[in-house]
């Protein structure tokens, strides 16, 4: 009872100067990576089976003071339409692409450029992980700007980083960059 | 109540006393264990009828209604079976169209002004629906949905056993909770989505995070149920977690968290259950029977309340709907009134304080229940639910045997379990969505909806959730939600095509292309072709072949594709005008294809296609073959001259040219002046050629003699000798010489053609023979012609005779015998004159100086009359004497000329001559003034000094040799110096050279 009572007073502190929230939507081809992507920020630890993500998942992280509120949507056609109705309003789009999956480049760059022209989400700063880059032909940073043509992109932030969710490479500076943006737009 | 279907009502008896009080009035167990209904509450006497659902097929019913609500028209569609595997499942429609007096007066003052004429055109519905499907489907198999909440991201579903469920815009369950026992009464999702709250008949509230990582799960209980809660709208940003719920207690309690636990404050109570609360901002506004309540969180005070109206049913029996429009607008939707408050600041005029009041702005009945009320921009959106008009015989209960549990069993595919169906009513009508105007009060549209299982469901079944930002609605009822969104640009097309407007619908398609683009390029061909297909089927081909362009594009195989099938219908000719010749090209196939068709069908088409298409889309030479196959069956004159234009096309020119002789057609000229090879091939059709245009024609033969040969032509032309005629005529217009081998031919041609150009041609031409050209102007009595030729061969008497004779002209006889100058031909002209007295007369008159008058005068025979003899006579004798004076005049001028001249000569011989000191001999060059011997000095008039020896020695010698020796000369002339000169020698010599012969010797005086 009394270590609650000092948790809830530290927390009240804690909200009163440090805490901050972001709302992130990750957004990819099916089978890109991105519930993985999500359970390794979450839980810091690669679950090998991930299943395919119906709909959508929810899963909110907090790192150092910042809230981070992740939507995670399911990547498969049927659920592309729903894309844009998560990106609304977030502080950033996090695209995961299957950097070893070449024959999907072009659909990737299809369904990212599909969604980011879309009118309510302009200006919304955009990062672009290239996932499993642990395997062995996975294509490399600048190969992924190149296929997915981000260089024609206008008016917002771009980023892109290849990281590994299995083995939790580069993880570190994706959250870095993502926290960097939690106060840029939600003041 | 008995039977297992009920346990869940037996559990929880109590709580549920109220909620199924009125329906366990109606209900009666039979002997077997059926529940039937006995009592249905007839309140609106109005039947519009009920349409069954069953299976997957369904029955829509498209009713039009005009101002006066009289159905005008109405049709029944039966639509097939429909596809459950589809992503949205389509729900079927009723549509009611009212009309607002004023909208119907301004469409009647647009469209005819002044006129009576009602011209009801069809309003597109505003919402189209779509049923929830997925998992959604799966959990109302076997459970019933009670409410729903929606988020901007999710919705969140509750049922009648207690679960609540997160699902997709789809219906894909997201998560899920047990945390009830039996129907979720309300859910409400916090703005940020982190937590639902959800408040249950069994006296529950929960209040669930979204990630059960990272929020507590917030529990409380009550011994009754809970019919209504309201969660702070900044309930996650805050600690406090403040909550207010309500229920069949009547007590309003606002939870909140305290340093250890939750404290309850009652803000109200002791005025009947809690209907329904809802908080936006500051304001909490709940409903209990008294009416509705609001309160402000900001002062702790209950600043307005909106009390029921009298007579109105009772609370529980409709679902008391609240919405805040805005922070501080209400939107009040219970029973069948419907009121919208504002809360305005109002400054106290007692105390001077700013106090929230709430003003009423607007309130209208309706004429259905209100089920679920949502605002939508300018308008409402309003749940309704019909009574429906019960037939007597409903009320025997041997006459409607089934229950409700068989009636939902054989009416709807889903067999209807759970809590919700204790007593349920029968035959309901289907729920409608009402649009109405907030300016009128007046229903926009109205859309009846077939909701799974309608028949069944009462009032207080249906629920409406909105999503303001994205204006979707929810209609949620036990079997069934369905979302209905704003129609967007897809479904007005959609529409459009349904009503068969595909004009509109294309024009929609090109304005979105020219702006928004939001459909894809595709759209147009697709509405362009069901367009189409559309006008074939109504046979409106010409329309059709002008959408073609604007559909096809350049796109080659849906060209292709369209000509097929105008082709098969028959359509081709007008399609023709239409279709791409080059960007795109279509398929040889498909030209040849056109041009085989009018071959067959329409020679006038056939040419014009032939002219105006490029030849290298379609391969000539089968178009070629086949034409030929044709007029080998068939005369026709079109399909030549296309064929002519084709061979053109080939560069078989000739070929072209043999058409257009055959025909008499086209520009064979210009044909020919621009292919110099086709020279050659006339020569051979000289005959058509001319045929063709015998003006033109000869002119070019004419003009072209290097290239077609006289000799040729004339070969050709021996049968038609007129164009022989008039080549040679024109031949020899341009040069007498150069078909000089035919001039004898020609001769003939003329005097039979053209006589009158024939003496032309004899004066002319020196290339025939007399005799041949007098024979053949004897057999044609051409006399002048004769005349000429007998004057040309000499025989001027037998021309004479002619003249005489057979042309009579005494004049041309006249002057014919002038120019012959031949004495005899006079003498045989007057004796051959002599018997006629007229040509006496004409001799008289004419014969002028050319003959001795009296000579003719004496050959007059005696008595013979002469007309004008004396007149004649007095003539000739004053021509005589004219004649004479002229001659007496001459002389008189010549003499004295003589005269005149004489003395101009004697006086220049009387002028001086200078003989001067340095003048020199013209002979010996020493000056004539130095003396010599013997010697005098000769001066000439012409200048020329000499001295006499000189002279002499010229003088008897060679006088043109001036080179012999000075010494010799001036010897011979000392010798002589006695002597009468001569010329001077220079002179003398200059006019000898001259051959002037003038001998005349000049004395020196």
């Amino acid at each position: 009872m009394f270590k609650a009572f000092v948790d809830s007073i530290l927390n009240f502190f804690r909200s009163l100067f440090w805490k901050q929230e972001m709302e992130l939507t990750l957004v990819g081809l099916q089978g890109s990576g991105k519930t993985t992507l999500v359970n390794v920020i979450s839980y810091g630890s690669f679950i090998e089976d991930t299943i395919p993500t119906i709909g959508f998942n929810m899963k909110k992280v907090t790192k150092g003071n910042v809230t981070i509120k992740l939507w995670d949507i399911g990547g498969q056609p049927r659920f592309r339409g729903m894309w844009e109705r998560y990106c609304r309003g977030v502080n950033a789009i996090v695209f995961v692409i299957d950097a070893a999956d070449k024959e999907k480049f072009e659909q990737s760059k299809q369904a990212l450029h599909d969604l980011i022209n879309k009118p309510p989400l302009a200006n919304i700063p955009l990062l672009v992980v290239a996932n499993k880059n642990d395997l062995p032909n996975a294509a490399g940073t600048d190969e992924i700007i190149q296929v997915l043509d981000l260089r024609s992109i206008e008016g917002r932030e771009v980023c892109c980083y290849s990281i590994s969710a299995k083995n939790s490479v580069n993880i570190d500076i994706t959250l870095e960059w993502l926290v960097k943006h939690s106060s840029s737009i939600s003041k | 109540m008995n039977g297992n279907n009920h346990h869940y009502e037996n559990e929880n008896e109590d709580d549920d006393e109220d909620e199924y009080e009125e329906v366990e009035v109606e209900v009666e167990v039979d002997e077997d264990g059926n529940e039937f209904i006995v009592d249905q509450k007839v309140l609106n006497g109005n039947h519009n009828g009920y349409h069954i659902v069953n299976g997957n097929g369904s029955l829509t019913n498209h009713v039009i209604k005009d101002v006066n609500g009289n159905i005008i028209n109405e049709s029944e569609i039966i639509q097939g079976d429909g596809d459950e595997d589809e992503e949205y499942e389509e729900i079927e429609v009723e549509i009611e169209e009212e009309y607002e007096e004023e909208e119907e007066e301004e469409a009647k003052n647009q469209s005819t002004p002044g006129g009576d004429s009602k011209e009801i055109e069809e309003i597109e519905p505003i919402l189209k629906y779509n049923r929830l499907a997925y998992d959604i489907t799966e959990i109302l198999k076997k459970d019933a949905a009670s409410c729903m909440a929606v988020h901007p991201k999710f919705l969140v579903l509750g049922t009648h056993w207690g679960s609540v469920s997160i699902h997709d815009f789809e219906g894909n369950e997201i998560k899920k909770f047990d945390c009830h026992t039996t129907t979720i009464t309300e859910l409400v999702i916090d703005p940020t989505g982190d937590y639902i709250a959800s408040c249950s008949d069994d006296g529950k509230i929960v209040i669930n995070p979204f990630d059960s990582k990272t929020g507590e799960i917030i529990t409380f209980n009550s011994d009754r149920p809970i019919s209504a809660l309201a969660l702070d709208p900044e309930f996650s940003k805050k600690n406090n977690r403040q909550l207010v719920s309500g229920g069949k207690s009547g007590q309003l309690l606002l939870k909140e968290k305290g340093w250890f636990r939750y404290k309850e404050t009652i803000i109200h109570q002791g005025e009947g259950p809690i209907y329904a609360i809802k908080w936006s901002g500051l304001f909490i506004a709940w409903a209990n029977d008294k009416g509705v309540k609001i309160y402000d969180c900001s002062t702790n005070t209950k600043i307005a309340h909106i009390p029921r109206e009298e007579g109105a049913p009772r609370g529980e029996l409709y679902r008391c709907c609240l919405c805040w429009e805005k922070a501080n607008t209400l939107i009040i939707g219970w029973a069948k009134s419907v009121e919208v408050i504002q809360i305005i600041d109002k400054i106290d005029s007692l105390t001077g304080n700013t106090v929230k009041t709430a003003q009423m702005m607007n309130k209208f009945q309706t004429h259905y229940w209100i089920s679920g009320i949502a605002p939508f921009g300018e308008e409402l959106v309003i749940l309704g639910y019909n009574d429906i008009n019960m037939v007597e015989g409903f009320d025997d209960p041997n006459s409607q045997s089934a229950t409700p549990k068989m009636l939902a069993g054989t009416s709807s595919p889903n067999s209807i379990t759970g809590a919700w169906n204790q007593g349920r009513v029968e035959s309901a009508a289907k729920p409608s969505i009402h649009i109405v105007s907030r300016k009128t009060n007046q229903s926009i549209t109205t859309d009846h909806l077939s909701v799974n299982g309608f028949s069944h469901y009462k009032a207080t079944d249906y629920r409406l959730d909105y999503n303001t930002d994205e204006n979707i609605f929810y209609i949620v009822c036990p079997k069934d939600v369905v979302a209905a969104k704003p129609r967007n640009v897809d479904d007005h097309l959609a529409w459009l095509i349904s009503k068969l407007k595909y004009d509109e619908a294309l024009e929609e398609v090109e304005k979105d292309q020219k702006t928004l683009k939001i459909l894809p390029p595709t759209k147009i061909k697709e509405i362009g072709e069901k367009y189409i297909e559309h006008l074939l089927e109504r046979k409106e081909i010409r329309k059709a072949a002008s959408l073609c362009p604007k559909i096809c594009q350049k796109d080659p195989d849906l060209w292709e594709k369209w000509i097929l099938r105008f082709y098969k219908i028959g359509g081709i000719q007008l399609l023709c005008p239409h279709i791409p010749i080059g960007n795109p090209s279509l398929s040889c196939t498909v030209y040849e294809m056109f041009l085989n068709h009018f071959l067959k069908q329409d020679p006038a088409m056939f040419l014009e296609t032939v002219t105006n298409w490029p030849s290298n889309i379609y391969n000539i030479q089968t178009i070629i073959t086949t034409a030929e196959e044709y007029l080998s069956k068939h005369q026709n004159e079109t399909i030549m001259i296309a064929l002519a234009k084709l061979y053109t096309y080939e560069n078989s020119y000739e070929k072209t040219l043999d058409i257009y002789l055959k025909l008499k057609k086209g520009n064979v000229f210009d044909l020919i002046n621009q292919h110099e090879e086709l020279y050659n091939s006339i020569q051979n059709k000289v005959v058509a050629f001319i045929d063709f245009n015998q003006q033109e024609a000869i002119k070019v033969l004419v003009a072209n003699t290097d290239k077609i040969t006289i000799g040729v032509v004339v070969a050709q032309l021996s049968s038609k000798q007129e164009y022989l005629h008039h080549y040679l005529h024109n031949l020899f217009l341009k040069d007498a010489h150069i078909a000089e081998e035919f001039h004898e031919l020609q001769i003939s041609l003329y005097a039979q053609y053209e006589p009158s150009l024939l003496l032309h041609f004899l004066k002319n031409s020196f290339h025939y023979s007399l005799e041949k050209a007098l024979e053949i102007c004897k057999k044609k009595n051409l006399y002048e012609e004769m005349v000429f030729l007998l004057g040309r061969i000499g025989n001027s008497k037998e021309a004479l005779n002619l003249i005489l004779d057979k042309l009579g002209n005494i004049k041309d006889a006249v002057e014919f015998v002038e120019q012959q100058q031949d004495a005899d031909l006079w003498e045989y002209f007057i004796s051959k004159s002599m018997n006629n007295s007229s040509y006496i007369s004409e001799l008289l008159e004419n014969i002028g100086s050319n003959v001795d008058p009296i000579k003719l005068i004496r050959l007059i025979p005696e008595k013979m009359e002469i007309k004008n003899l004396r007149n004649r006579l007095v003539k000739i004798l004053s021509d005589y004497n004219l004649q004479m004076s002229l001659r007496e005049g001459c002389k008189e001028i010549l003499k004295s000329d003589c005269v005149f001249l004489a003395e101009a000569l004697f006086d220049s011989l009387r002028m001086g001559r200078v003989a001067e000191e340095y003048s020199k001999c013209a002979t010996c060059s020493q000056p004539i003034t130095v003396p010599k011997p013997d010697c005098s000095i000769v001066l000439y008039f012409c200048n020329h000094t000499y001295h006499s020896r000189c002279l002499k020695v010229n003088e008897v010698d060679d006088p043109n040799s001036q080179n012999q020796p000075q010494k010799q000369q001036q010897q011979q002339i000392s010798s002589n110096t006695e002597f009468i000169f001569g010329c001077c020698p220079i002179c003398f010599v200059q006019n000898n050279q001259s051959k002037l012969i003038t001998k005349g010797t000049r004395k020196i005086g």
